[in-house]
């Protein structure tokens, strides 16, 4: 069988129009004053390749140039990569099994496959690597955005008591560093630095209440040391920078954006997942210590409040969602309040005019009434006679499951106060109220009090407390719930 | 980096010139290769390359090289990419090491970053002479092999000292710089026994890029405008970019585009080679609607549209090329072909590295 081809010389860049064919082991050209037989044996082509034209190279650098593939085919070895290749290339069902293959690898990949890998990799480095590949970027972050803490010594060495106290359960409570920084231009924050750092900003201690919050973004900090975040992100993103260099070269025409905004999201991903894991860190830490994870919900809540908008952790929208490094924090405040279910929630009465008058007449450890946990629905009363009182106080409280309190207080004038706040335990035996806001007004009252009771015994229908401190009974009865509460 | 289909092509001339001036005769480019094709070719490569971390990359990058050189066709004959995967491959596992050391050191030590780039920078002149060798010695039409024959202390002074000159001038020596470097680049190729020259002047770089200069700000500003009100709109809060930094991303790659385009044309236009000309046409705006709708199409396709998008701009740019030729191009004849293929196959041994990712 003939095929058209075109010979060239390799001297010149004229072809001579021909036609070819096989026949008994020898390569038959015949065109215009040229005839040539060649054998078969030895030649090159160039491999197949879609339908683009292919050169046979005859010996003493003539070449053979043809369209009709499956007859070069015939003139030289159909084995080889690239033979391979081309024939898979051609084959409808290798196209759909590379489709799906590379799909699921890339998608495996980055979803798991890498995660892994930096997993296994940071977790079989010594702690000390991250020091040595985080201390530059400490010493850059140390001389331009932070400077020497402003907080007195006093609040410093409250926290850094706080601070031991809860890292020397873990196994290298030693590597751990609580540091201060004031932080000039950003919102309050908390960062685990390399080589066992946290560093806490002024901003952020100003802004805490209570103990638990400190403690709860401590845990979450911590979390980030010991899930080894920091070596584990450096090795991702560098993985995720490299190869989409890779793509980019390897796609020409490949824009900015086209490599950049999938790296962008897959960085964030990656970023969301270590604040994830190490929120989990936190509350099982937390409950350990039976302190609920919902005090992180509440110092989260009022840290998004304090930031206004303009924070990654305030976007709430779903499509920014991925553009951000922080799950929504909403997101994680309803992970936070599920992990502190079985926990009693933050406590802290917030006292109306009435709560305040009476614990400035009972002073620091008065002998207010308190529920436990087991009491959290269902209305109760209580009655106790403070010192400098006329006569006896009798209390209504409705608690509901969320832990906000409804009170209602009648003196001995017969006068009546209402007030709402939260109860919380610090232990399971020792109720704790704070007083703090005027639940109308929301301002700032009796803020600091601290009342604690110690919870003697709980029935159905009764609850007994001591005051630890005075050592005076009462006790609390549950009642039907009285109109208005 | 990817230089275009042709670069700097050459075209022969005839016997003698008669006593009319010829009429030169138009050959436009055309690109023939089918969207459909290619993407059977890309996908079975890229998995290929997947499953085997990256090393079958090599060769896919010569399949992809040879699909596009074989589907562009000019004055009735296709061109040839004619370059082995081994050499690539040792280009790519160094190319891939010094990304990694340069990546690497980002996070380790950002304060040393500046020092890689700069020894990076002392070695461009000599990679990019290589890499010129090496893509013109594995291009070929009509059987010839195009080669280049610039010398590397040439490279030296456009690649590495004039950059110098910029920070003084205030970036006014930035087309001065590039006018040397486009005329190196075109300069050094032959083929087919003729040197390609290159007759655009330092004046139209200041034009062109005084052209640039004007289009960068209006994208700027226009991008700035609509990317801030899109995002604004969409959010009602800033999100992690700002409006000002999606506008700067948007207007950066308009701008590359825009630019790409024009330093071809410009390019194409001035160069010759024994008489014959090219007619670039391409136009800033096509190429940026172009650059515009395929991010669009390959973003949204998760990146399946890769082959059509490419198999689109490749036809695109064929398509405002055109050879005006001043005689048949048959008349190319390659006396020094023999030599230059036995020196290219003996430095193929150890040096012949294309650096290219």
């Amino acid at each position: 069988m003939n095929h058209r081809g075109l010979l060239y010389d390799g001297e010149s860049a004229r072809p001579v129009p021909v036609t070819w064919q096989v026949s008994a082991g020898v390569l038959l050209i015949r065109g215009e004053a040229v005839e040539r037989q060649v054998p078969v044996s030895g030649l090159r082509a160039t491999s197949r390749l879609g339908s683009i034209r292919r050169v046979v190279y005859l010996p003493g650098g003539a070449q053979l140039h043809s369209d009709d593939n499956d007859a070069v085919d015939q003139l030289v070895s159909r084995r080889g990569l690239e033979a391979v290749t081309d024939r898979l290339e051609r084959h409808a069902v290798a196209v759909a099994a590379s489709l799906v293959v590379t799909v699921g690898l890339v998608g495996w990949f980055f979803a798991l496959g890498l995660p892994w890998l930096a997993d296994r990799a940071a977790r079989a480095l010594p702690p000390e690597t991250e020091e040595a590949i985080g201390g530059q970027v400490v010493r850059m972050l140390e001389e331009t955005v932070l400077s020497a803490t402003t907080l007195d010594e006093e609040t410093q060495a409250r926290y850094r008591a706080l601070f031991d106290d809860f890292v020397a359960d873990l196994p290298d409570a030693g590597r751990y560093r609580l540091e201060f920084r004031y932080m000039n231009g950003h919102p309050a924050n908390a960062f685990a630095l390399p080589g066992g750092m946290v560093v806490f900003t002024d901003a952020l201690i100003e802004m805490i209440e209570e103990d638990e919050e400190f403690l709860a973004i401590l845990a979450h900090e911590l979390g980030h040391h010991r899930e080894r975040h920091l070596t584990r992100s450096v090795l991702q993103s560098s993985a995720v920078v490299v190869l989409g260099t890779l793509v980019a070269g390897d796609v020409s025409g490949a824009t900015a954006v086209m490599i950049g905004l999938p790296t962008f999201l897959l960085e964030n991903h990656y970023s969301r997942a270590f604040e994830s894991e190490a929120d989990r860190f936190a509350f099982a830490a937390l409950q350990e210590r039976g302190i609920s994870p919902a005090w992180f919900a509440r110092i989260m809540e009022r840290l998004e409040a304090g930031q206004g908008e303009d924070t990654p952790e305030a976007d709430q929208g779903s499509l920014l969602t991925y553009a951000s490094t922080h799950p929504p924090t909403a997101a994680r405040v309803a992970v936070a309040l599920e992990a502190g279910a079985d926990l009693p929630p933050p406590g802290r009465l917030i006292a109306d005019r009435e709560v305040a008058r009476l614990a400035a007449a009972a002073g620091p450890e008065g002998a207010v009434d308190a529920i436990p946990p087991e009491a959290v629905t269902g209305c109760l009363t209580g009655s106790f006679t403070p010192e400098g009182e006329d006569g006896p106080v009798t209390w209504v409280q409705r608690t509901d499951p969320d832990g906000t309190l409804a009170i209602e207080t009648t003196y001995a004038d017969g006068t009546v106060g209402r007030s709402r706040g939260y109860w919380a335990l610090a232990d399971r035996s020792l109720v704790e109220y704070v007083a703090g806001l005027d639940a109308d007004s929301g301002a700032e009252s009796s803020a600091g009090i601290t009342y604690r009771y110690r919870l003697l015994a709980a029935g159905p229908d009764r609850l007994v407390y001591r005051d630890p401190e005075t050592g005076d009974e009462s006790d609390a009865a549950r009642v039907a719930c009285p109109d208005g509460l | 980096m990817e230089p275009d289909p042709s670069p700097g092509q050459d075209l022969p001339e005839t016997a003698a010139p008669v006593a009319p001036p010829p009429e030169p005769e138009h050959h436009r480019f055309e690109f023939r290769g089918r969207a459909g094709e290619y993407f059977r070719i890309w996908i079975v490569n890229v998995a290929l390359s997947v499953l085997t971390l990256g090393i079958f990359s090599a060769w896919a990058k010569v399949r992809r090289e040879r699909w596009f050189y074989g589907n562009t066709w000019v004055a009735g004959a296709p061109f040839e990419y004619l370059a082995e995967p081994l050499p690539i491959l040792k280009g790519r596992a160094v190319a891939v090491l010094i990304l990694i050391a340069y990546v690497g050191v980002g996070q380790v030590a950002p304060l040393v970053q500046p020092a890689l780039l700069i020894a990076l920078g002392i070695a461009t002149p000599w990679l990019v002479y290589k890499g010129l060798q090496f893509r013109a010695r594995y291009s070929g039409w009509r059987s010839l092999n195009f080669s280049f024959t610039g010398a590397l202390r040439p490279a030296i002074n456009v690649y590495f000292w004039r950059w110098y000159a910029l920070i003084p001038t205030l970036g006014l020596a930035f087309p001065w710089i590039r006018h040397g470097q486009t005329r190196y680049t075109v300069d050094g190729h032959r083929f087919g026994g003729e040197n390609v020259t290159f007759g655009a002047g330092t004046g139209s770089f200041y034009r062109l890029y005084g052209r640039v200069s004007l289009t960068v700000l209006v994208l700027l500003v226009l991008a700035l405008v609509g990317v801030g009100l899109l995002a604004w709109a969409l959010t009602s809060r800033p999100g992690l970019l700002s409006p000002q930094q999606s506008g700067f991303v948007a207007g950066f790659g308009g701008v590359i585009a825009a630019y790409a385009a024009l330093i071809t044309g410009l390019t194409f236009n001035s160069a010759s080679i024994a008489g014959h000309r090219f007619r670039s046409s391409l136009r800033a705006r096509d190429v940026l609607g172009l650059y515009f709708t395929n991010t669009l199409a390959v973003l949204a396709s998760l990146g399946l549209l890769v082959p059509w998008a490419r198999v689109r701009m490749a036809r695109y740019r064929a398509s405002h090329l055109a050879l005006l030729a001043a005689g048949p191009p048959e008349a190319f004849r390659s006396s020094e072909r023999r030599a230059e293929g036995a020196a290219g196959a003996e430095t193929a041994d150890f040096m012949d590295v294309d650096f290219s990712l």
